[in-house]
């Protein structure tokens, strides 16, 4: 099926949206990865996976510019986030979503104001137009009956998915999603999971996913970067079901088979 | 034509008969731009024309959507490209899911409102008795079973509560004893009863102000901690964790606070009385008097009983304070305001019943004549 309007209008599928080269990074002189590269091609599912402790979520800050890495560079949308200053740097940060691991929803505003925030700060959309556009969004990940509710008075699952509906809110060619099935039963799990192909496919919009449980890597994933604690980097890159079918070493093989080391 | 993620082409909207075209851009960026521009021209208009559509995301959805409402609901949307009709669908798609009315809260009346803020007071005026019951027993049995009062920790919050405010409370001290010392001087002038101000501001600072200020500085810095502190781990479901472990928070949590604001606040009153007699002895030099002359106005006018009624009263005035940051924190809700509620809470009733137990001992002390 043909990508959404985004990727329909403008440049195809393929070209990289990120860039990453020789990325390191440690703490306090212990180091976590190092010489990761890879690239992310515009609207695919692209998957950072690994065990516990191996970096991914770190990873994804050195992508979104939160952290600045030891060495190498990231590139996102041809620019440099962790460099970038002022206009340059809201540009990038408008076209970016971010879900956090938690959600982290501001829990003085409803789930329509949280989804709102975004809009304000960024367009000159007049406030009821923010709302048509924040029930969209709410709609788009099926919390349309909750937009009155406050952070405190939902589930984990359904903070998740208002997190994506405010990483949603400017329509960013790329979304970050951090561990959005951690927590989650899997049928909500799978649900999300659902979506996130749902929203690739017809909006167009790229993903990162930073996960570690094997069903939403091989439900949703086109192609993932799998980092090892051990080896300090990355030691696969591929579809990831084709890493579960050929794993290329026993790290590989055993992450995909759920085997004790 | 615009790049996907780059600066968008300006959208445009015109009406053409009764036509409603949309073309360039209409994203979240761009939509605000003609968002009343686009639902003014859309009243009246038979159809809606997407033809010059480049590019179109949910936000430019959401006016596409709000316009086709305009116009009077089922008017037909014609022409839009493939990814176009994709974006749109899906929006529609979203707006049409399970469209439960948002839950509004329930406004009540006047009178019933005024009931429920009441039957709430009611409420949480039992559950702070229950907590004094629950501290009165836990104070009791520690009393029986003195190692269950974990020393270590009294320890720790004897350095937080006590220690660490000495600087505090010795300046407050200080000024409050020039202040008083000054402003009193003024119109003792005029009668010739300068040499009295040491016998008023010591009166003064030992029954009531050294203890008052002392509390008032427990208040602000000990019960809000004590409630953000319990507050935190309360809403992290730290303490459910206590209590399943089988461990009582009371013991664990509440009552190391309480001994140690308990024991440290006699401290703080005694401190700030010294630092008060110091500031207003300052004075009394500056105005002449020779330091013998404050000294012995001193022990004419101020006896044992008014320093030990104010430790006294300091003792208390500790236990409750504490009590409130500890039963503020315990009995924190959930989300991030809760910690912030909860020290409010404390410190406002910290103060609040400090001025009222004052002013119960005030009348004590006058029945039994000390």
């Amino acid at each position: 099926m043909e990508r959404g309007a985004r990727a329909g209008a403008g440049q195809g599928a393929g070209e990289a949206v990120i860039e990453v080269r020789g990325v390191a990074m440690g703490f306090g002189g212990r180091t976590l990865f190092r010489e990761v590269s890879f690239d992310v091609a515009r609207g695919e599912v692209f998957v950072i996976l690994g065990g516990s402790g191996c970096g991914k979520s770190t990873l994804l800050k050195l992508m979104i510019g939160l952290l600045e890495p030891t060495a190498g560079e990231v590139t996102i949308l041809g620019g440099h986030l962790a460099s970038a200053t002022g206009e340059a740097r809201r540009n990038l940060l408008r076209r970016l979503g971010v879900m956090w691991q938690s959600g982290a929803l501001f829990g003085s505003m409803t789930l329509l104001e949280n989804v709102m925030l975004p809009l304000e700060a960024h367009t000159d959309l007049p406030r009821e137009a923010r709302e048509s556009v924040a029930r969209v969004k709410l709609g788009l990940v099926g919390l349309s009956d909750a937009e009155a509710r406050l952070p405190a008075e939902i589930s984990g699952g359904m903070a998740k998915r208002a997190g994506i509906a405010r990483a949603m809110a400017l329509d960013p060619p790329i979304l970050f999603l951090d561990e959005p099935s951690a927590g989650l039963d899997p049928v909500t799990s799978a649900g999300l999971d659902e979506l996130i192909k749902d929203l690739a496919r017809d909006l167009g919009t790229t993903f990162v996913v930073v996960t570690h449980e094997l069903q939403s890597i091989l439900a949703i994933g086109d192609r993932c970067i799998m980092l090892d604690k051990e080896a300090q980097g990355m030691i696969a890159e591929g579809d990831p079901r084709r890493l579960r079918d050929e794993p290329p070493n026993d790290t590989v093989r055993r992450f995909f088979r759920r085997e004790v080391a | 034509m615009t790049t996907p993620d780059g600066e968008a082409a300006a959208p445009a909207v015109r009406r053409e008969g009764e036509v409603l075209r949309f073309s360039g851009a209409l994203t979240s960026l761009t939509a605000g731009r003609v968002w009343r521009e686009a639902l003014r021209a859309a009243e009246g208009a038979g159809r809606i024309d997407l033809s010059g559509l480049a590019v179109l995301d949910t936000s430019g959805a959401a006016l596409v959507m709000a316009a086709q409402e305009a116009a009077g609901g089922g008017v037909p949307v014609e022409g839009a490209s493939r990814a176009v009709g994709a974006v749109l669908e899906r929006s529609r798609g979203a707006v049409r899911a399970p469209a439960k009315p948002a839950a509004a809260p329930r406004r009540l009346g006047l009178v019933r409102s005024v009931g429920a803020w009441g039957v709430g007071r009611i409420g949480s005026a039992g559950e702070g008795v229950a907590f004094v019951g629950e501290a009165a027993a836990t104070v009791v049995n520690a009393a029986r079973r003195p190692r269950d009062l974990r020393v270590a920790d009294v320890l720790r919050h004897l350095d937080e509560v006590g220690t660490r405010a000495f600087g505090l409370v010795a300046l407050l001290g200080v000024l409050i004893g020039v202040i008083l010392a000054f402003q009193s001087s003024i119109p003792m002038r005029q009668f010739g009863a300068e040499i009295f101000i040491p016998r008023l501001v010591g009166l003064s600072l030992l029954r009531e102000l050294g203890p008052l200020l002392a509390g008032v500085v427990l208040a602000g810095r000990t019960g809000s901690a004590y409630a953000a502190e319990l507050g935190t781990m309360t809403v992290n479901e730290e303490v459910s964790a206590l209590r399943i472990m089988g461990i009582d928070p009371m013991v664990l949590l509440v009552l190391p606070r309480l001994v140690a604001a308990t024991v440290a606040m006699p401290v703080l009153a005694l401190l700030m009385d010294l630092a008060g007699l110091v500031g207003m002895g300052g004075v009394m030099l500056s105005l002449g008097f020779p330091v013998r002359l404050v000294l012995n106005q001193l022990q004419v006018g101020v006896n044992l009983g008014d320093l030990v009624g104010g430790l006294g009263k300091a003792a208390v005035f500790g236990l409750v304070i504490a009590g409130l940051g500890c039963r503020a924190g315990l009995s924190a809700g959930s989300g991030p305001r809760a910690v912030g509620d909860a020290a409010t809470s404390a410190v406002v009733g910290g103060i609040v019943a400090l001025v009222v137990l004052d002013g119960i001992f005030a009348v004590l002390f006058f029945r039994l004549g000390w």
